[in-house]
């Protein structure tokens, strides 16, 4: 071996997961995700096949959707609604375990049987079975074993076609094997660290795990597009599950239509994603193997006289299988940089989890378990947080690793933040689930939901690479599992109401507005927009659970607080300005009450908005004061201890009869905890001073000495109760509502509910009558008179049937049908009685036609409903 | 004026189990190889034995570059070798009066013909040895682009095929 001594070898970086993990695990939950989606969908016979057994259980229910998007209240039809939906439970359930199954099944096999599929195809040969080629090599590959430090010699085999001076490893995580060109056998005699350096390059690989990963990331895709991928494409072009059957096949393919767009649009874009992703895999397990070599060989460029000094071809580093040799270069000059998270990664790895949640989301419904009234919702909430914690924490733990590594780069935390929050909106956007829904009915509210998703990751991500690095190396410890925990926290109380984007424009014209109107009858002019302020700020938070959004904003200053050496100047910073600020707003209360008239509940609902507003400006100056002189957790801790000082005060000043006389009073954390933070983030845009006491909060656990200091566990006991206040305050049962009466219950949408009743089984009981129809026409013709029996009898079937159907929920329509099916009924009752007693005598009704003409009516209402619809879409 | 070699040193792997007509390929390619790049002698027997397998893949430099866990390094270290063989088979057909093409493709289909059992060539006349050094130089050129290791090849076929006669 004439490798020279590893000088490298002994820099092991820092611990800290893989990249590639992250990049294997988005893989395989989108692989599963897509699979398990597309497997409920085809069980229930693709979208056509949802919409009409949904419809069909709208009918039973009599539940019909509503002109403002509010649910029906009637809790009777939802529960006959869910009744009927639960029997798609064990059919959805087996489809989507077979789908499953077989995604497996076959990612196994193009797993096991890839090698051997590699060795018949390009015809290796065991460089054993070589004796003057094994004679040659046996020593040299025994003696790279060792420096790999591979405890069994993996197969060697031998490329006979291969001009290049190339490798590669192959196999099983069981039977590795590795692969020589034959342009390696003349490299060895030409240049042997060259030939050493590539053996050590594929060595690596078996070494570090990589065949294994890289191989069942292949697999996993092929088996995706195979399994998955495929027959989404593929699906809504057979007869049974397409909208239209009439409509020609090549029309499916449409371009200019929307629905095929977003159906074959998602899907590929879906497919592009599972492939870079994968490619991103295959990328950074060749780096991981260049900086084994850097270290076994002791050069930081092991493969210099390598170089063909040939222009490559110009691939788009995003899609190549290999790093460029510029980075690869580059991460083995700087092997840190192999723990920089990365902007991409983190795009991939948020658009992968939030398509998989919602996909999983769909599944849910489908199978009749997520809905409001079993507690889903609170558990998917949950499972969404601690989903989307576990990123940012690889984030902030491989930027805090690269950091101590000397690894130095801007916006280290911040660009991967700002990638995953852009990954979870681009991801809800392409869920195949969302299909059927158009760009215009997005709503401009959760359009910008969507849009400040990416701002709060970041802010989240910042703030958890800043404690990692506080951390240090007990990042891996118990340490570090307690702040996984709150880091947890964190997600589930800051993005705990992600369902609740969805829709945010419903919730905002239904719920929010009228309680903003009724905030406004309170107070003179000048008064109202800070009541509704204040009502806003109450209510604006939509996550059902305000103590677990308080407790998360509390950890964003407490955790760096308790993980700071030196952390006793900023609380004593903090408390004290928080205690002038405090005094500043109570000098303010008797301006209050002196400026606002009259008196009783309205008079105290006016004055406690003030009172909010008045400490929500002092929370500005404060957070802005504490931010420059003593940095953001000072201002973020200074702005809290306000916060809670007010909520006491208020409690104070309100208390009447043993309870507070306005609901503004009874919880005014729940308010100014959200808007201290806010306060404090805003104050980011003022320089900061540098303190003593802030670099006390930023050195890290490793380098400095930690000094208890007794204030802050004052503080996280502050915390605790401050957090205490909004779940057991006083109650307000005489003070002025601010809930508004209840209106008029919502009003059925006539298209839709017209639509709805068509697709749910009115259309095709109507079809069977008008078909029942025509063939008595047809039958009648031919003078048959048994022919025209078995029509009328027919006729008076399908009619029976339709009778029994329940009716159009439009009354019109319904007293059209009605009438409709009254006149067929006459008219094939004396049909059956004239073909039974051909010489009778009974006259022809009166009304004999009017049944088919108001069957007409009937369609034509219908028809124009969908074509609404449509239109509107 | 190029100048033929002495025979390649021994103790470098050979082929075995070849037709005579593979033979005399093998032979006359790796005699241009240690005249023009014998450097690359020593992983000559392995890629010749590739070569009478699957001339395609070896004539086909683009195979195998960038493959899944490959060391990616993408150097060419054989690269007369390929073209030599390629020469040979050109030559051998032109001694024969069988040449038609420098194509790849077709080059690749010839080798494939060389497994069944046909004629070493018998008495080189100047007329095929001018033709298959003619036909040396413009696969080579076609092929390679490089009109001074065509002129290169040619001379040492020409000096070969004068040496066997």
């Amino acid at each position: 071996m004439t490798a020279a001594a590893p000088a490298l070898s002994t820099v092991a970086p820092p611990r800290a997961p893989s990249g590639t993990s992250l990049r294997f695990a988005t893989l395989v939950v989108l692989a599963v995700s897509v699979t398990a989606f597309v497997y409920a969908y085809v069980s229930n016979g693709g979208f056509s096949g949802i919409v009409s057994r949904s419809s069909a259980c709208n009918v039973r229910a009599n539940l019909y959707p509503t002109t403002s998007g509010v649910p029906d209240p009637d809790a009777g039809k939802w529960a006959v609604y869910r009744a009927c939906v639960s029997g798609l439970l064990l059919p959805t359930v087996v489809w989507i375990a077979a789908g499953l199954l077989v995604l497996s099944t076959v990612a196994a096999l193009v797993y096991l049987l890839s090698p051997w599929w590699r060795i018949r195809r390009s015809r290796l040969c065991r460089i054993e079975d070589r004796p003057e080629v094994w004679e040659m090599l046996r020593e040299p590959l025994q003696d790279a074993t060792v420096v790999a430090g591979l405890r069994r010699r993996p197969e060697f085999y031998l490329d006979l076609t291969g001009p290049r001076a190339g490798g590669v490893a192959f196999g099983t995580r069981r039977r590795p094997r590795v692969c020589l060109d034959a342009g390696l056998i003349a490299l060895f005699h030409q240049d042997r660290a060259g030939f050493d350096a590539i053996v050590l390059h594929e060595l690596a690989h078996v070494r570090t795990g990589d065949i294994p990963l890289t191989y069942l990331t292949i697999a996993v895709w092929r088996a995706c597009v195979a399994v998955a991928v495929l027959p989404w494409v593929l699906i809504p072009l057979l007869p049974p599950a397409r909208f239209y059957p009439k409509i020609p096949l090549w029309s499916h393919f449409n371009p200019l239509s929307w629905f095929n767009a977003r159906l074959y649009g998602g899907v590929l874009v879906l497919a592009a994603l599972i492939l870079l992703v994968r490619n991103a895999v295959l990328r950074s397990r060749e780096r991981e193997a260049d900086a084994l070599v850097a270290r076994w060989t002791g050069s930081d460029d092991p493969y210099r006289s390598l170089a063909s000094g040939r222009p490559h071809r110009r691939i788009l580093r995003w899609i190549a299988t290999h790093p460029t040799a510029a980075a690869r270069r580059a991460a083995l000059r700087e092997p840190a940089s192999l723990l920089r998270p990365g902007a991409l990664e983190a795009f991939a790895t948020g658009l992968a989890l939030q398509v998989g949640y919602q996909h999983l989301l769909s599944v849910l419904r489908m199978v009749g378990w997520y809905h409001a009234d079993n507690g889903s919702f609170d558990v998917m909430r949950v499972v969404w947080g601690v989903l989307f914690a576990l990123p940012v924490g690889v984030i902030a733990w491989r930027g805090a690793a690269f950091r101590r590594a000397g690894g130095r780069a801007r916006m280290l935390f911040a660009a991967p933040g700002l990638a995953l929050g852009a990954g979870i909106a681009v991801g809800d956007l392409v869920a195949l689930e969302q299909v059927p829904v158009a760009v215009t009915s997005l709503g401009v509210l959760r359009t910008a939901a969507l849009a400040f998703a990416p701002t709060l990751m970041l802010l989240v991500c910042a703030w958890a690479g800043r404690c990692a690095l506080l951390l240090g190396p007990h990042v891996s410890t118990g340490r570090g599992l307690l702040f996984a925990g709150v880091l947890g926290l964190l997600c589930i109380g800051l993005f705990g109401h992600v369902d609740t984007y969805a829709s945010a424009d419903v919730n905002w014209t239904e719920v929010l507005r009228p309680y903003l109107d009724h905030a406004a009858r309170y107070g003179r002019p000048v008064d109202r927009p800070v009541v509704q302020a204040a009502v806003l700020a109450l209510l604006g938070n939509l996550h059902p659970a305000p103590p677990v959004t308080a407790a998360a904003l509390a950890a964003l200053w407490l955790v760096p607080l308790l993980l700071a050496p030196r952390s006793g100047p900023v609380v004593r910073a903090a408390t004290t300005g928080a205690g002038f600020a405090l005094v500043v707003w109570l000098a303010a209360l008797p301006v209050f009450r002196l400026l606002v008239p009259g008196g009783g509940p309205e008079r105290a609902i006016v004055l406690s908005a003030w009172e909010l507003t008045a400490a929500v400006t002092a929370q500005l100056v404060l957070s802005a004061v504490l931010r420059r002189r003593h940095g953001w957790v000072a201002a973020a801790c200074g702005t809290w201890v306000l916060g809670s000082a007010v909520t006491l005060t208020m409690w104070l000043a309100h208390w009447h009869g043993g309870q507070v006389d306005s609901i503004l009073a009874r919880r005014p954390l729940q308010i100014l905890a959200t808007t201290g933070i806010i306060a404090a983030v805003l104050a980011i845009a003022v320089p900061a001073r540098r303190p003593t006491a802030e670099r006390g909060v930023r050195e890290t656990g490793s380098g400095a000495a930690r000094r208890r200091n007794p204030l802050v566990p004052a503080m996280l006991v502050l915390c605790a109760a401050s957090v205490a206040t909004i779940v057991w305050c006083p109650a307000s049962l005489s003070g002025a509502p601010i809930q508004p009466p209840p209106g008029p219950p919502p009003v059925m949408d006539r298209n839709q509910a017209l639509s709805v009743w068509s697709s749910g089984g009115g259309s095709s009981r109507l079809d069977d009558v008008v078909w029942a129809n025509a063939e008595f026409v047809e039958a009648a013709r031919t003078h048959d008179p048994a022919r025209v029996l078995a029509a009328c009898r027919h006729q008076l079937q399908t009619v029976e049937a339709a009778a029994h159907f329940p009716a159009p929920p439009v009354a019109e329509v319904s007293t059209m049908l009605s009438s409709a099916l009254h006149h067929l009924t006459i008219e094939a009752n004396w049909c059956v009685r004239l073909s039974l007693d051909p010489a009778g005598d009974e006259e022809m009704p009166e009304t004999f036609g009017r049944g088919a003409e108001h069957l007409l009516r009937t369609t034509e209402a219908l028809f124009a409903a969908r074509m609404a619809l449509l239109k509107g879409v | 004026m190029v100048t033929v070699a002495a025979e390649a040193e021994s103790g470098w792997p050979t082929v075995t189990g070849t037709t005579t007509a593979q033979e005399f390929v093998l032979d006359l390619a790796r005699e241009i190889v240690g005249e023009v790049a014998p450097a690359e002698l020593p992983g000559f027997a392995v890629l010749g034995e590739g070569f009478l397998r699957d001339p395609g893949r070896v004539l086909n430099s683009r195979v195998r570059s960038g493959a899944t866990l490959g060391s990616g390094i993408d150097t060419q270290i054989l690269v007369v070798t390929p073209i030599a063989l390629a020469a040979a088979t050109v030559v051998y057909e032109h001694l024969l009066g069988e040449a038609a093409g420098y194509a790849l493709r077709r080059v690749a289909r010839a080798v494939k013909g060389l497994r069944r059992a046909k004629p070493v060539p018998g008495e080189i006349t100047d007329e095929a040895r001018d033709a298959a050094v003619a036909g040396t130089r413009a696969l080579v050129r076609e092929q390679t682009g490089d009109a001074a290791l065509a002129d290169k090849c040619a001379q040492v076929v020409h000096l070969l095929l004068d040496r066997r006669r």
